[in-house]
């Protein structure tokens, strides 16, 4: 262990110091006795030169040179490095390119970058980079073959046909740049690359590509901001589809529970009063998908509500001028579920027209689930099968097992003549 | 309060230099003796270079003073000040940047000790204001010794020892005052034997540490531990050694042995190297080299200036001292020197493999970066990286809850902070995108990283995020190499980051460029491009600004022989004015057929329910032409509400239907039809929203109505299709590359 250590010595650097040392103080030693008259002046001088240059060049030569050199080869990478972590964009990359033809005496490198239009840079020494439009097609299977090869290969290493097309432009050396396994652009050198800077490239190349990936996806930034602007100002409006979240009719008060309105895009559409005191609500959702395009059709559908329930009384004929609307008047049939509430004063029975699946709703008998029905705008859509609660004090009314509106105020308890409905728990459940 | 004390002691020992300084000079150009001696004249230091043959240290010396200008007193007291230097350095060195656990402590104090040792030596031998008191502070100064001693090898620092020794230190004042040479020869043996007690007393302690780490493998800091006891022991027991030596073995005076008392001053250097090294001190700021050479160099400077100097100087003037200086000379330049070379040459070593270590860890995390996947993962890797290369337990990333918003982890390398949480100001206040001591941080921030164990945080310039470390394992000091690699993976993982965010943006992009692309399609569905009946027939053309138009176009057949023609334009454009249209176009279509309302009170229906829900904010301007064809006779009956006025074109004469009426949505209002009976003559009626004529070409100039008119009347003669194309052509190729800036309604209908 302790020869071991001693032998971990670094000697080399110790018999530099050594040698040094005895070389000038057999020098000081000489002058002193040749010139012994002038003793003050050598002494200053051999001090000045050992504290002063001497130890520091010392110093200076461990540190550069070390055991194996292998200080010099970093202090390359310290450099190369600093370099790389300039590059943010396209034009960083043409200014690391050009110093590395500088630093390792390059005479040519070229960098392929694929993008909308595709481009190549020359770049050569002492002159400015040229951007050209890439005119010869680099084939899928060039691409593919490139892409094996993520660290570097040597062009006499390709196939034949990408060697022949390399070697037709000079190239000697080439480095695939990669980002997340997609080929976005080529480097090409004209000199082979030896291997102990191959990483140094490689390393290179990752930065390179990470930047023109940046790049590229900045430039849908703008777009993507307008966009945002205009989905913004889109929900705005999408409030108008549920109306406000407390509406008062009469005596009944309907409210929005805030539950899954954002998540669901759910619509409430309420708050027409125009016929002889009967008002009505409805309760929306499209039966497919649930994407903000949809609220297009959800708009269109409210058109037709606030249109046709003006001066109706009759929830049977509201839903019937609905579905014909839908049907007649959209190109392509549109399909909601959900419920159309009519809510006449005093307290005669509330009507309720569901349409769809998965509805339910609870008064005060409890949770109850609503047969399934074809959906509103559906060809088996039968407006007549509504079912009457009589007045109740409260009606939560749900889709989905979401608890979405709450209609109070109606009449006292009775227990609601309910048709075509099925009890909560026989089918195993209540909505949460 | 300890630390308090601490600095006081060492303001105290900067102030007392020069004051000690302003009385020496004095007192040494007034008496101008040749030889410095104890209050009993025992000779110990020479001032000058021609000292008397028979002066030997120790040894009472009445000498004459020195001749006019041959003294020598700064060479001769300035190595012992620039030891004093050294210790008070290194120790307040480590009371600045070093966490100051019990060995920090320890050298902390010992180094005051020390330095105020050098002080009391030279006013003992110079002005004498302190009295005899130097001689019980040889004692005195076991205490720290020992103190610095136990906490190198951890064992237990309480105890009677310390107060004992000080006290016993202090009681030999007392108790054994020198009123003599004779007492001062005797102090001098006394404090041999406490000093060989003391030698055997840490020989045994290092031998039984010796034993028991025999039993402790891989230790790195053994040998570390070794070489700095040895130089502990060389530091603490060279002076009084050398004058316990000096008194048996007597050597003749000379101004070259005064450099031995520099010689301690090797104990703080080493103490430098084997922290730096071996992490024997753990330091709270990253170490920079730099540094510690420029320490390195004044150091030896000092020392080679001192000896070489002087030897080199003296080398002819004594034949019979000769051997002495070349002594002293091979000494430093043939041992010494090669000693420090060894010292540096290793510490380069050291950090250079570590360099090389971390490159090949950024090399790594480049890879990792070109070929990202999920953040988790990144988040992994780039813990990982760090935590490997920087030989720490562990690496947070801290983030801000908005950054990557809808993503959450319950990964424990990730610590949340919210958007407005003070981290993010008072880390950018300091050092921007350096790594930050989390000590520096004020308040809850603090607590809060150092209640996570957090050493350093670094956070990237753009974005709130940053990386929060903790300290290296076995005390190990950051080095700038370090805070160079963290800064450099602080900054690709800033880059990747915003690779990430451009990557949501874009994926959210195609979202809504996707649900933007189905909205038009919707919308394109309802649109009516051609239709054709009996008496007329119907074309329109509608181009969106955004993919969804809020230009509103419908053709209804209201009754058998009527129809009616709507062109409205929803204020704004994209997807909040498409779902008005979609909304408008339904409640006017419900009206009209459903209802069989008429235009005047359809039109004041959607008016109202516009003006109470969107309170003005949103208004739709329209034109609603009802044509009822009937023999003979075409009845027009229209309602223009803030739309432009529509074209009619019949027997080669243009009429403007210029009846307008307030626009929909701003308030209440009712609107009343305007109606025209034609004959059965052909006619041609044209209608428009405001994007065929209020846009703009490359150059930013507005096409305008009148040019609109003039290309209307220009195309009359062709057919209604081709004067449709025509049209739109005009517009769109002046517009060109320009910026649009608004949808594009056109209709056209030709009676028969």
């Amino acid at each position: 262990m302790f020869w071991r250590r001693i032998r971990e010595l670094p000697w080399w650097a110790i018999t530099l110091s050594l040698g040094v040392n005895i070389v000038a103080l057999g020098a000081a030693v000489i002058c002193i006795s040749v010139f012994r008259e002038r003793i003050p002046l050598i002494v200053v001088g051999f001090l000045f030169v050992h504290v002063f240059i001497s130890q520091p060049l010392k110093d200076w030569i461990i540190a550069r040179m070390g055991v194996t050199s292998r200080y010099s080869g970093q202090t390359t990478f310290l450099s190369f490095e600093n370099r790389t972590q300039r590059i943010m964009h396209v034009r960083d990359i043409l200014d690391f390119l050009s110093w590395l033809i500088r630093s390792w005496k390059l005479t040519r490198v070229r960098i392929v970058i694929f993008d909308e239009q595709d481009f190549v840079y020359f770049l050569t020494r002492d002159k400015r980079a040229r951007k050209m439009k890439l005119k010869d097609e680099i084939t899928d299977e060039f691409k593919r073959e490139l892409a094996l090869y993520p660290g570097g290969r040597v062009v006499s290493a390709l196939s034949t046909p990408l060697k022949a097309y390399m070697q037709a432009r000079k190239v000697k050396f080439v480095v695939p740049l990669l980002f997340r396994e997609r080929l976005i652009g080529i480097l090409g050198f004209s000199e082979l690359i030896d291997k102990a800077r191959q990483p140094f490239v490689s390393h290179a190349a990752h930065r390179i590509s990470l930047a023109i990936e940046n790049d590229q996806l900045e430039r849908t930034v703008p777009r993507s901001e307008f966009l945002k602007k205009e989905f913004r100002l889109a929900e705005r409006i999408e409030r108008h589809l549920s109306g406000v979240s407390t509406h008062k009719t009469g005596n009944y008060t309907i409210q929005k529970l805030d539950t899954a309105w954002e998540k669901k895009h759910f619509a409430a559409i309420f708050g027409c009063a125009e016929g002889d005191g009967v008002s009505f609500v409805m309760l929306l959702r499209l039966s497919h998908a649930s994407t903000r395009s949809n609220a297009l059709q959800l708009f269109s559908t409210q058109g037709y509500f606030f249109s046709l329930c003006r001066r109706q009384n009759d929830l049977t004929e509201l839903g019937r001028s609905l579905h014909r609307s839908l049907v007649g008047n959209e190109n392509q049939p549109v399909q909601l579920e959900g419920f159309l509430v009519a809510l006449p004063p005093g307290n005669k029975p509330v009507g309720i027209l569901a349409f769809g699946s998965h509805l339910a709703y609870r008064g005060q008998g409890g949770w109850t689930w609503v047969k399934e029905s074809a959906p509103l705008g559906a060809e088996a859509f039968n407006p007549e099968d509504s079912l009457e609660l009589l007045a109740q004090k409260e009606l939560i009314l749900s889709m989905r097992e979401y608890p979405l509106l709450l209609i109070s105020g109606g009449g006292g308890y009775n227990q609601g003549a309910v048709r075509d409905t099925v009890a909560a728990s026989a089918l195993g459940g209540v909505p949460t | 309060m300890t630390r308090l004390l601490w600095m006081i002691t060492y303001v105290a020992l900067f102030i007392v230099v020069p004051l000690q300084v302003f009385k020496t000079v004095p007192y040494i150009a007034e008496h101008k003796p040749r030889i410095l001696t104890t209050p009993h004249d025992l000779a110990l230091i020479p001032l000058t270079f021609n000292v008397p043959e028979r002066a030997v240290y120790l040894r009472p010396y009445a000498g004459m003073p020195a001749a006019p200008g041959e003294l020598k007193y700064v060479q001769a007291l300035l190595p012992i000040y620039a030891g004093a230097f050294f210790f008070w350095f290194t120790g307040i060195f480590l009371y600045i940047f070093s966490r100051v656990r019990r060995l920090e402590r320890a050298y902390i104090l010992f180094s005051a000790f020390v330095a105020a040792y050098l002080l009391l030596f030279v006013d003992y031998f110079t002005v004498h204001y302190t009295g005899n008191f130097f001689l019980s502070y040889n004692i005195m100064i076991i205490a720290p010794f020992l103190y610095l001693y136990r906490s190198v090898y951890e064992l237990e620092t309480r105890g009677l020892m310390y107060p004992v020794i000080i006290i016993g230190g202090a009681a030999t004042f007392f108790l054994l005052p020198v009123k003599s040479a004779a007492d001062e020869i005797l102090f001098v043996k006394i404090l041999g034997g406490v000093f060989f007690t003391v030698f055997i007393y840490c020989a045994y302690l290092f031998i039984r540490s010796e034993r028991y780490r025999e039993h402790a493998q891989n230790n790195r800091k053994l040998w570390a531990g070794r070489i700095f006891n040895l130089s502990l022991i060389f530091a603490v027991a060279l002076p009084p050694a050398f004058f316990f030596m000096l008194y048996y073995t007597p050597v003749r005076i000379d101004i070259n042995y005064n450099a031995l008392f520099f010689l301690p001053a090797l104990f703080p250097i080493i103490f430098l190297t084997l922290s730096l090294r071996w992490g024997l001190v753990s330091f709270h700021v990253p170490i920079s080299l730099a540094a510690v050479r420029f320490m390195y160099f004044a150091f030896f400077g000092f020392l080679y200036w001192f000896t070489i100097g002087f030897s080199l100087g003296e080398i002819y003037q004594s034949e019979t001292t000769r051997l002495g200086h070349i002594w002293i000379l091979g000494f430093f330049l043939l041992l010494i020197d090669p000693f420090r070379t060894a010292l540096l040459a290793s510490l380069d070593s050291y950090t250079s493999a570590r360099r090389k270590v971390l490159d090949s860890f950024l090399l790594q995390s480049s890879q990792q970066i070109a070929n990202p996947r999920r953040v988790n993962h990144f988040i992994d890797r780039l813990a990982a990286s760090l935590s490997e290369g920087l030989g720490i337990g562990w690496t947070k990333v801290i983030m801000s809850r908005d950054l990557f918003l809808g993503w959450d982890t319950d990964s424990d390398k990730v610590v949340y902070l919210p958007p407005d949480d003070p981290f993010w100001s008072q880390a950018r206040g300091r050092l921007g995108r350096y790594p930050v001591l989390t000590r520096t941080f004020i308040g809850p921030v603090r607590d809060f990283l150092q209640g996570h164990g957090g050493y350093l945080a670094i956070t990237m310039g753009k974005f709130k995020a940053g990386i929060l470390i903790p300290e290296r394992r076995e005390n190990m000091p950051f080095y700038n190499e370090d805070i160079r690699f963290l800064r450099q993976i602080a900054r690709e993982a800033e880059i990747l980051i915003q690779n990430y965010l451009f990557l949501i943006e874009s994926v959210k992009l195609k979202r809504r460029e996707r649900e933007l692309a189905d909205n038009a399609r919707i919308q394109r569905r309802i649109i009516p491009g051609f239709r054709e009946y009996d008496r007329f027939a119907f074309w329109s053309y509608s181009h969106a600004y955004e993919s969804v138009t809020g230009d509103y176009i419908d053709l209804i057949e209201t009754k058998p022989g009527t129809y009616v023609v709507l062109l409205g334009d929803v204020s704004g454009h994209g997807i909040s004015s498409g779902y008005l249209v979609s909304f408008a176009r339904a409640y006017l279509r419900g009206a009209l057929i459903d209802r069989e309302e008429n235009l005047a009170s359809a039109i004041g229906g959607l008016n109202a329910y516009l003006a109470e829900n969107y309170r003005g904010n949103e208004f739709i301007t329209l034109f609603a032409l009802q044509m009822r064809f009937m023999a003979g006779e075409t009845e027009l009956s229209y309602i223009n509400a803030g739309q432009h006025p529509a074209l009619l074109y019949q027997r080669g004469r243009m009429t403007q239907l210029e009846e307008s009426q307030r626009l929909l949505g701003v308030t209440q209002n009712s609107y009343t039809e305007s109606t025209i009976r034609t004959d059965s003559d052909p006619m041609r009626i044209i209608l428009y929203s405001d994007g065929a004529f209020d846009v703009f070409n490359k150059s930013g100039k507005l096409l305008g109505q009148k040019k609109f008119f003039d290309w209307v009347e220009s195309s009359l003669d062709k057919a209604a299709p081709d004067q449709l194309a025509f049209l739109r052509q005009r517009i769109e190729s002046y517009t060109g590359s320009g910026d649009e800036s608004d949808d594009l309604a056109l209709v056209i209908i030709q009676t028969r």
